[in-house]
Formats: C-alpha cells, sequence, structure tokens
C-alpha cells in the first residue's frame, strides 16, 4: 500500500511541505505534548526503580528488621543476641502529644528509638542533626506537617505521657516512607533511654517492637533469614529484609506508574484524536492535488505515499521534539508525586523511556493519520475536471475498518501490557472508548440543541459564531471531545473529592457521637466520666476491648498457615492483635448478614459463639459454623462462627473484627472506649485537653481530626491526579489550536466574504469569539454532565452514599476551561481579520 | 477498425445514479479519431462532453461499450495500467489550470517526467517553459502568476511526457479573450510541432475554428461529427 521506495514521491513530498509546514508543524503540537508525556512517565518509571535499587538499604534503614507485637520473650532476646552484628531497637505506638506553645493536641505515632539507627540512609530533619544530639536529652522530631498545622517550631516543647521533650528538629523525609504516609499518621521521634519516663506502654496499648540489625559487609542477609524463618511464627516475630522491603516498596510504585502511564495514554489518545482531525482537513486540502497526480499518471499509493511521508517526517519532528520537552520536564514530576514517594528519585536521562515515547508517539499519529489520508488512495481523478464529481459510488473503504481495529487492538494490548491483565486491559479500553463516544455525542447534541434553540434576538455576529460550529472541516466534534475530556477529569475529580468528604461529615448526623477516647484503663472510667459531665458531653457508651491473638483458623495452626507458601490468607490477617469486644446486641452501625445473634454464652461451654465481621471473615476464608480459636495472654479460647455481620466504619466510634458475646471475656484483662459527642470542636478540644492533662495515656479521635486527614490525603491524591488532569486539558487544548489552524483557510475565505458583504472587522471578531464560547461551552457542559456522572457512578457503586458535589467549582472549571477555549481560539485566529480583502482575495485566489 | 486511429469508441454509454432515478449521461456514442488530427468536442452544458472526454482518458469507466486507446482496451485495463497510460500516452489542460500550488513553475511542469521515474528532468522541463515563455518564471508558485501564465505552465506539463494524445478541457474558459487567443495558438503549435492527437472540449468559437473535426454532443447522444477536410460518411448533421 505504501511506496516510499519511489524517488519522486520523496521529491513530490518534499516540495509540496515547502509551503504552509510550519501550519502544519503547529498543528501537530498536540503530538510533541503526547509524545512528552509517554517519555515523563515511563522515565519516572525508570528512574523510579533505579532511585530504589540504589537506595534500597536505606528503604529498610538496617540489614535486617525482626517485628513484634509484645515485648521480645527471653526466646526472642535469645535468637536476637544469636543473630549478631550492631542492634537497634525501636518501640512504636500511637498516642496523644500536646504542644506546650498552645495546649493543642493530637494523636501521632510515637518511635522511641535506641542505638545507631538508621545505618543506611538518615533521618532528613531541619536543622540537620547527628544522632548523638538526638540520643542526648529528652528530643523530639516531629513530622514537619504536624509543626506547620500546629504553628509549632523547633525549640518549642511537646508533651509525651508524662514526659516533656524539646523539637529539636522538624522530620522532613524517612528512609523508605513516603510523606503521604505522615498525613495518617504523623510520626514524632524520641530516644529510647525516654520512653519509660512518658508512662505511657500500658496495658492493652498496642505497641510495636522492632530490632534492627546492622551485619558486616558481605554477610549474606537472606541467607541467615532463611536460616531463622522456622523460629519466626513459634516467636511471633517477623522478619524484614531490605530485598524484601525493595521489592514490596517497587511493587507499590508500580502501581503509582501504571496508573500515570494509563492516565498518560488518554492523552496520547486524544492527541491521536487531533492528529485524525487535522489530517482529515489537510487531506481535503489536497484531495485536489492527489486527483491531479492521478490524473498525470501517479498510482493510488504513490499518491497516499506522497501525504504520508510528510505526516512521517512531521510525527518524527514532534518526536524529536515531545522527547525533548519530555526529558527537560522529567524532573518536575517527582515535584508533584514527591508526597507518595519513599525515595528521593534519581533524574536521568532514560533511553527506554525515550524510546517509549518516540515510538508510542509515532505510532499514534501514524495510525491516526492513516485513517483520513487513505481516503486519498480513492480520490477520482476526475475531481481534478470536476471539483463537484460526486463521490458516494465509491462506497465504505474495507481499510479503514482494519484500521480502525489496529487502533483498537492497540490500545487493547497498552493498557493490557500495562495493567498485566488482558481482562483489566479490555475493561480499560472499553472504558476509554465509552467516554469518548458519550462526549461525542453530548457535544454534538449540545451543538444541534443550541442551534435548533438559538434565540432569536441573538445578533448576526453570535448566530454566525454559532453557524460556524457547523462549518465543513472545522473539527468541532473532536475539539469538543479533547476539550470535554479534560473538563470530564477535573470534574469528577472534584467530586469524587467532595463526595468522599461530604460523605464522613454527613454521616456523623445531630445526635450521633464524633469523639472516642480510647485505651481508658479500668480505673480510670470514673474519673473519665466525671470529666465529661463536667464539660457536659453526653456519654453515649463505654465499650471494652480485650486483646487477643489468633491462634488457629479451622483447626490450623496460624504458624502452619504463615509457613505454607500456597495459602491465601494474607499475613496481616493472621499477625495481628484483634482488639475484640463482648455484648449482648448489634449495635447501630451494624447489620447481620448471616447466622444468629448470639446475646449471652457460658465461658466454660467452648467453643464459644462469636460474631465476625464479614470482610475479615472473606481475607480469612470462613464462615459460620467454622472454628478459630483466639489467645488471651497465652490462655487459649476456642470460638466457632454464629453469624457473620456488616459494619459501617465511617461512623465515629470503634468497631470491631469480632464480637462475643456476655458472659465469656467479663474477667479477662481489658480497657475500655469511652464514645461520646462534643457540641463544637472547640468543646471537644477542650476535653481531649483536660483528659490528657489528667490521664495522660488515653487518646482520642475526633471528627475534625477524621476530616482534616481525610482531606489532606485526597488533596494530596486529587493534587496528583489534577496533574494529569491538566495535562490532558492541555492537550485539548493543542487539538483545538490543531483544528483553528487547520481550518484557518475557511476562516480567512469567510472572513472575506463577510467584509466583501459589509460586516465590520468588529462583527467579525465577534462572531470568532461567539463560535469559541460556544464551543468551550458545550464541549466543557458536557464533560462536567459527565463528570457529574462519574462521581454519582463512583458514590452510588463504590462509596456507597448519595452524591455531592459543590455546584460553585463546577461552574469554575466550566467558566475556565470556555474562557482558555475562547483565549486559544482567538489567538489561532490571530491576523485573519486584519488581512486586506483584495491581498487575501488574491492569496486564496 | 484502423490502425490510423488513435481512439477508438463503440457503442459507449455512461449512467449515474441519482437517488432512485438513473441518469443517461451518454448514450450509444460511437467515434474515432485519426492520429495527428485535433478533433473539437462541442455541445451545450450537462450535454456529457466532460463525462466523454474523462471515460476516452481512462480516468473514468463507461457503463456500456468500448474504448480503445492506441491498441489497449481501456474499459478493460487495471487501474495500474490506465495509471502508466495517463503517464505516459496522455496529457491533459483544464480550465481551473490544476496546477499543484506548493510547486514552482517548473517543478510543477517536471512532475509528470519524475512520476514515470526519470532522472534527469530539468533540462527538458526548462526548454518546455522557455517555449511557453516562461523561463523567467521558473521560480514562481502559482499564486505569483497570472491565470494566462498559469495556463502556459500547465500546457508545458502536458506535453513534458511527450504524450500521443492530448486532452484539454476548456482550456481558454478561464481566461480574457486576449489570452485566450494566446493559449489557442500555443496549444496547436505545439500539437503539431510534437504530432500529438488533441482532444478538446470547448465553447471556444476560435477553438473550434481551428480544429480539423467537430464532434457535437446534445443530451448524451452524438447529434453530429463534422470533418473540416471531408464529411463523416456514418453520422448526418441532426440539426
Amino acid at each position: 500500500m505504501i511506496t516510499f521506495w519511489k524517488l519522486w514521491v520523496w521529491r513530490m513530498a518534499y516540495r509540496d511541505s515547502r509551503r504552509g509546514f510550519f501550519r502544519l508543524l503547529l498543528s501537530m503540537s498536540c503530538v510533541v505534548l503526547a509524545v512528552a508525556l509517554v517519555v515523563l512517565a515511563f522515565s519516572f518509571r525508570e528512574n523510579l526503580l533505579v532511585s530504589i535499587r540504589s537506595q534500597s538499604k536505606s528503604l529498610l534503614g538496617a540489614d535486617l528488621a525482626l517485628d513484634s507485637r509484645e515485648p521480645f520473650s527471653k526466646d526472642d532476646e535469645k535468637l536476637i543476641h544469636s543473630l549478631g552484628g550492631d542492634q537497634s531497637r525501636q518501640v512504636g505506638f500511637t498516642s496523644m502529644v500536646t504542644f506546650s506553645a498552645n495546649g493543642e493536641s493530637r494523636l501521632v505515632q510515637v518511635r522511641a528509638i535506641g542505638g545507631r539507627f538508621p545505618y543506611y540512609g538518615a533521618l532528613e530533619t531541619t536543622p540537620a542533626l547527628s544522632l548523638e544530639s538526638f540520643h542526648s536529652g529528652a528530643h523530639a522530631l516531629v513530622d514537619e506537617n504536624v509543626l506547620l498545622q500546629f504553628n509549632a517550631k523547633v525549640g518549642d516543647g511537646i508533651k509525651l505521657g508524662d514526659q516533656e521533650f524539646r523539637i529539636l528538629g522538624s522530620l522532613r523525609k524517612i528512609p523508605g516512607e513516603s510523606l503521604a504516609f505522615s498525613l495518617i499518621s504523623p510520626r514524632i521521634y524520641i530516644p529510647l533511654d525516654y520512653l519509660d519516663r512518658t508512662k505511657l506502654i500500658q496495658k492493652g496499648s498496642v505497641v510495636r517492637y522492632r530490632v534492627f540489625f546492622k551485619f558486616a559487609e558481605g554477610t549474606q542477609v537472606d541467607r541467615i533469614v532463611k536460616e531463622i524463618a522456622p523460629q519466626l511464627p513459634r516467636l511471633q516475630l517477623d522478619a524484614d529484609t531490605v530485598s524484601r522491603r525493595t521489592e514490596s516498596i517497587a511493587a507499590n510504585m508500580e502501581n503509582l506508574s501504571r496508573f500515570l502511564r494509563l492516565a498518560v495514554f488518554v492523552a496520547v489518545l486524544l492527541a491521536g484524536v487531533g492528529v485524525a482531525s487535522v489530517t482529515y482537513v489537510y487531506a481535503k486540502e489536497k484531495a485536489q492535488a492527489a486527483a491531479l497526480l492521478r490524473c498525470i499518471g501517479a498510482r493510488p499509493r504513490d499518491t497516499v505515499s506522497v501525504y504520508l511521508l510528510q505526516l512521517l517526517f512531521l510525527t518524527i519532528f514532534c518526536s524529536a521534539a515531545g522527547a525533548g520537552l519530555g526529558v527537560w520536564a522529567q524532573s518536575y514530576l517527582p515535584e508533584v508525586l514527591k508526597d507518595f514517594l519513599p525515595v528521593v528519585p534519581v533524574i536521568e536521562i532514560s533511553p527506554m523511556g525515550i524510546a517509549a515515547g518516540v515510538v508510542t508517539g509515532m505510532a499514534t499519529a501514524f495510525l491516526f493519520a492513516l485513517l483520513p489520508l487513505i481516503s486519498l488512495r480513492r480520490i477520482s481523478p476526475l475531481m481534478a475536471l470536476r471539483a463537484s464529481y460526486d463521490e458516494e459510488s465509491r462506497g465504505k473503504d474495507p481499510l479503514v475498518i482494519v484500521i480502525v481495529l489496529l487502533i483498537a487492538l492497540s490500545v487493547l494490548v497498552f493498557a493490557s501490557a500495562t495493567l498485566g491483565s488482558w481482562r483489566q486491559g479490555a475493561v480499560f479500553a472499553a472504558g476509554v472508548l465509552l467516554v469518548f463516544v458519550l462526549l461525542a455525542m453530548l457535544a454534538r447534541i449540545g451543538a444541534l440543541v443550541m442551534r435548533r434553540a438559538a434565540p432569536r434576538f441573538l445578533t448576526f455576529s453570535w448566530r454566525q459564531g454559532l453557524a460556524n460550529l457547523h462549518r465543513p472541516s472545522n473539527q468541532t466534534s473532536a475539539v469538543m471531545l479533547a476539550i470535554g475530556l479534560g473538563t470530564f477529569l477535573l470534574v469528577a475529580l472534584h467530586g469524587a473529592q467532595d463526595t468522599l468528604l461530604r460523605q464522613v461529615d454527613r454521616r456523623i448526623g445531630q445526635n450521633e457521637p464524633n469523639l472516642v477516647l480510647f485505651d481508658v484503663q479500668n480505673e480510670q472510667r470514673k474519673g473519665i466520666s466525671e470529666l465529661l459531665s463536667r464539660f457536659e458531653i453526653p456519654r453515649y457508651a463505654e465499650v471494652p476491648i480485650v486483646t487477643m491473638r489468633l491462634a488457629a483458623v479451622k483447626g490450623r495452626r496460624v504458624e502452619d498457615i504463615r509457613a505454607d507458601e500456597s495459602a491465601k490468607i494474607p499475613g496481616w490477617a493472621l499477625r495481628r492483635e484483634y482488639r475484640s469486644t463482648y455484648r449482648g446486641a448489634l449495635s447501630g452501625t451494624e447489620k447481620l448478614v448471616k447466622g444468629d445473634w448470639v446475646a449471652k454464652a457460658d465461658e466454660r461451654a467452648q467453643p464459644i459463639p462469636v460474631s465476625v465481621e464479614k470482610g475479615i471473615a472473606e481475607t480469612l476464608g470462613v464462615d459460620v459454623g467454622d472454628a478459630l480459636q483466639f489467645e488471651i495472654q497465652g490462655v487459649p479460647i476456642h470460638t466457632l462462627i454464629a453469624n457473620l455481620r456488616e459494619v459501617d466504619w465511617q461512623r465515629v466510634q470503634p468497631n470491631f473484627f469480632v464480637v462475643f458475646p456476655e458472659g465469656v471475656l467479663e474477667k479477662a484483662p481489658q480497657f475500655f472506649a469511652v464514645v461520646g459527642r462534643a457540641p463544637s470542636s472547640h468543646a471537644s478540644a477542650q476535653i481531649q485537653r483536660a483528659v490528657l492533662e489528667r490521664f495522660p495515656n488515653v487518646s482520642a479521635i475526633d471528627l475534625s481530626l477524621i476530616l482534616s486527614t481525610l482531606n489532606s490525603i485526597l488533596d494530596r491524591v486529587a493534587g496528583a491526579m489534577r496533574f494529569v488532569a491538566w495535562f490532558t486539558l492541555l492537550t485539548g487544548f493543542t487539538v483545538l489550536a490543531s483544528a483553528v489552524l487547520g481550518s484557518r483557510g475557511y476562516r480567512v475565505r469567510e472572513s472575506i466574504l463577510l467584509r466583501t458583504l459589509g460586516a465590520a472587522r468588529g462583527q467579525i471578531l465577534s462572531s470568532i469569539v461567539a463560535e469559541y464560547v460556544f464551543t468551550g461551552a458545550i464541549a466543557s457542559v458536557a464533560g462536567a454532565i459527565l463528570g457529574i456522572l462519574a462521581s454519582w457512578g463512583l458514590s452510588y457503586y463504590f462509596f456507597g452514599t448519595a452524591i455531592a458535589v459543590a455546584p460553585l467549582p463546577v461552574l469554575a472549571i466550566i467558566l475556565a476551561v470556555t474562557g482558555a477555549t475562547v483565549a486559544t481560539g482567538a489567538l489561532g485566529c490571530f491576523g485573519v481579520i486584519r488581512r486586506p480583502a483584495l491581498e487575501a482575495l488574491r492569496a486564496e485566489a | 477498425m484502423s490502425t490510423d486511429n488513435i481512439l477508438t469508441v463503440e457503442h459507449l454509454s455512461k449512467e449515474f445514479k441519482s437517488g432512485d432515478d438513473t441518469v443517461h449521461v451518454l448514450s450509444d456514442v460511437s467515434f474515432a479519431i485519426e492520429r495527428g488530427t485535433s478533433c473539437a468536442v462541442v455541445g451545450p452544458s450537462g450535454s456529457g462532453k466532460t463525462t466523454l472526454i474523462a471515460i476516452c482518458a481512462g480516468l473514468e469507466r463507461p457503463s456500456q461499450g468500448a474504448v480503445e486507446f492506441d491498441g489497449v482496451a481501456l474499459h478493460k485495463a487495471s487501474e495500474e495500467k490506465l495509471a502508466r497510460i495517463r503517464n505516459q500516452s496522455i496529457g491533459f489542460i483544464f480550465q481551473s489550470f490544476q496546477l499543484l500550488p506548493s510547486l514552482t513553475a517548473l517543478e510543477n511542469v517536471m512532475v509528470p517526467a519524475e512520476i514515470s521515474g526519470e532522472r534527469m528532468v530539468r533540462a527538458s522541463a526548462l526548454e518546455l517553459l522557455g517555449r511557453v515563455g516562461l523561463r523567467n518564471r521558473m521560480y514562481h508558485y502559482p499564486m505569483q502568476l497570472s491565470g494566462g501564465e498559469q495556463q502556459r505552465v500547465a500546457i508545458a506539463r502536458a506535453f513534458m511526457n511527450q504524450p500521443k494524445i492530448l486532452f484539454a478541457d476548456e482550456p481558454t474558459g478561464n481566461l480574457d479573450a486576449e489570452t485566450a487567443e494566446s493559449i489557442v495558438k500555443l496549444i496547436f503549435n505545439l500539437n503539431s510541432m510534437n504530432r500529438t492527437t488533441l482532444v478538446l472540449v470547448t465553447h471556444d468559437r476560435e477553438l473550434t475554428d481551428h480544429a480539423d473535426r467537430v464532434i457535437t454532443l446534445k443530451a448524451g447522444h452524438l447529434a453530429s461529427d463534422v470533418s473540416k477536410t471531408e464529411p463523416s460518411p456514418s453520422v448526418a448533421e441532426n440539426d
């Protein structure tokens, strides 16, 4: 079909491209952007993997770490001692911190560290500190986000339990941990020597004990882990090595990179639509020339080859420019995603990224350009004789179907390769296609309705602008699709964020609890109750909590399951500490979905009938009637699953995986969670301060903390996604610019005609502005409608709540997109109305 | 068929579908054109003139009938073969010049020879441009040339591959009288110099006067076929 080897084809392609090449080059700017995005996404992945590999040791900070949920036993210590090397200890738990400067407090993750940890990498702080200075007193390193939130600074005091600490530095980076993690659970580091003075470790406290090892150079750490592996389940220990940590972080980063590549691919497809749109106009312009070439003996495939060769060179040029832009911009992407990166990315030129960008860009541009260009193959030479030659007799071109299928297959292959699954790839490809089709349909319907329903009082300019949407070669559908897609992404993102936040806010109704005080010891219950009464905070419930470990599932020991590599139960579900309660009835946040509720049981009549949350039952692979064995401080307790519950985890009150009936756990070691409702955030802060002063070990969670945490996380996630959405929108505007440049000839002729008929320049300018107002408004409204529909889908199917989208930000997005459309369109038409009619007439003749 | 005939048309018909209707553009047209002669095809608008020369030049296929050009049955030839014949044996001159706007005058003239794969074509193209009086305008683009100049370039291009037959569709239709006259002279001069057969569709009286033979079409039928040297024995004049 293509005859690139013929000399005249090359000559013709070159000569024909000398005029109007720059305009065509500008029209293909969407390819530059698309290639830049692909280079960016793929280089980011390569650089990230290189960074993870090169910084692998600092991801753990040591050669090996052993973890336990309980203080190390004598057997544990024996094993730890036998391993040798340099060792450091860390004790981690959650607690309330109070900032001395303003008396405010919040829940944080405390890490008490001893020894020379981290051995590799460093806790990055401002100011930079040495470990010696940190360990030399009651010092604390505090997450910089928390310092900002509480307006605290280095040198200020904080209080953890009974001990005062001085903030020695703000924590900027912890090896192997992303900043986003600190939003959920901000960290404070203190010297291990000062931990006991806080008196925070009490009965029922959830504590993680770790020991870090640094071995001599050349030690085979993986071999050591293999040797001790059989002992670890028995000792309730977990081992973490550099290779395991690297593998796990690389897998997480691969997910981030996948998201980025898929998002970028949508922009690439959009650029493909732009290329098809530009080439369509181009092919129309060249139809007469193609007919003439056919007339004087050129074969159909030679004629197509001439223009394909031009497009190919343009694509090569644009791809090279895009690759350059991508390489230049790659240093900015880690900045946007820094909150989610556990390593400091190395910025290097990635040949793989450049190759991916150039190949993807060229293949996309080539395939999409081929679609309109192959029509030249069937141009009748008769067109040279008669411009109005009726082409309807030519029928449908089967090659078009082949190319469309090839494009669909490419999308499927790319998506499947990125997602690692044909099924998911097909779902993604179908989703993208659906959005494209819906947007194009909505935009088309919008344009038709506007034209039909246009009020008669519209002035000439506005009516002309509206009519221009239907101008031949205007590529209105492609432009609207491009702009609409960007708007769709922005509105859908905004809608999802809004819905999530409002969902949490709304669920806490007028009479719902909004404050939980936990880790309340038995002897503190009375004091807490008095404090609540004094601050006039109604107490809703006092929930007993018993901590226990899972010992066996369906009669099989947890150690055996963990040692079995074919077992499908995740390690966390087996290792975790189960904080369970006992009561005689379902709580307001629960719903029985299977089995019968058992209100009371006899502790001596084991197995005890228990209620299990549906999700954890699925994770453990158990159902009603299956046996679970727990251990409470070494005492076994046999249970049988009596029923499964659904739990609404979004309410501010303690929820449980396992609920025991009354009459079993009353005598077991336990602590309490007190649930109340503070009338305002001010009252909530006041009671928290008072509780902390009197009972430093008690922690508090309130609605404002949940909302602010959720908001911070969503802000960061949405920020990263918005970056992609803006790029998509930018690609949309390059498609618009391409279409404007492509139809410039028509505009000039139209402008001349209107001026010949007596239209003033102002009127023509107004009609151009009106055209882009309509284009932008229809496209952005179509995108917004689809975005709201997508938010509704997310709310209904994923969040199980009603959609909540604030109208003002959506309106702002529509206005901004419309404004940018008008600016881009008007800029592309610059000079059209400034040309003298006579000169233009001569030029266009 | 006579071996002196370069083009023979037998019982040629052409129909187009227009919705549910069938439009008969040409009906049972037969004639033959001798090598080296000039023939004008005249008739009112819509009589089928352009369709006739499109079929004769292998640009369009007939619905019925046969067209034989220089011993080749065009109505049966493949698209590849037709392209080769158009390139090597046929020249075209159009009413609206049809120059490639992105090519200079010289390059426009060179194109047919380059398509046929010839390498050293610049000298011949320059010579042809010289013959049409535009050597000094060889680097000008079509939009920088007047209508008459553009048609001269088109004429030079039409003669570039030394065609056996030249089809001209209203070659003076877009030109003023004075320019038209010079173009007519140029076409006939080059035609006689190159011993090319000339078939032209025209309304121009002067062009008709120069032709050896005049074929008149009316509503797709051959209305008359008048030879200036001797009257055609087969077709009587109907008007």
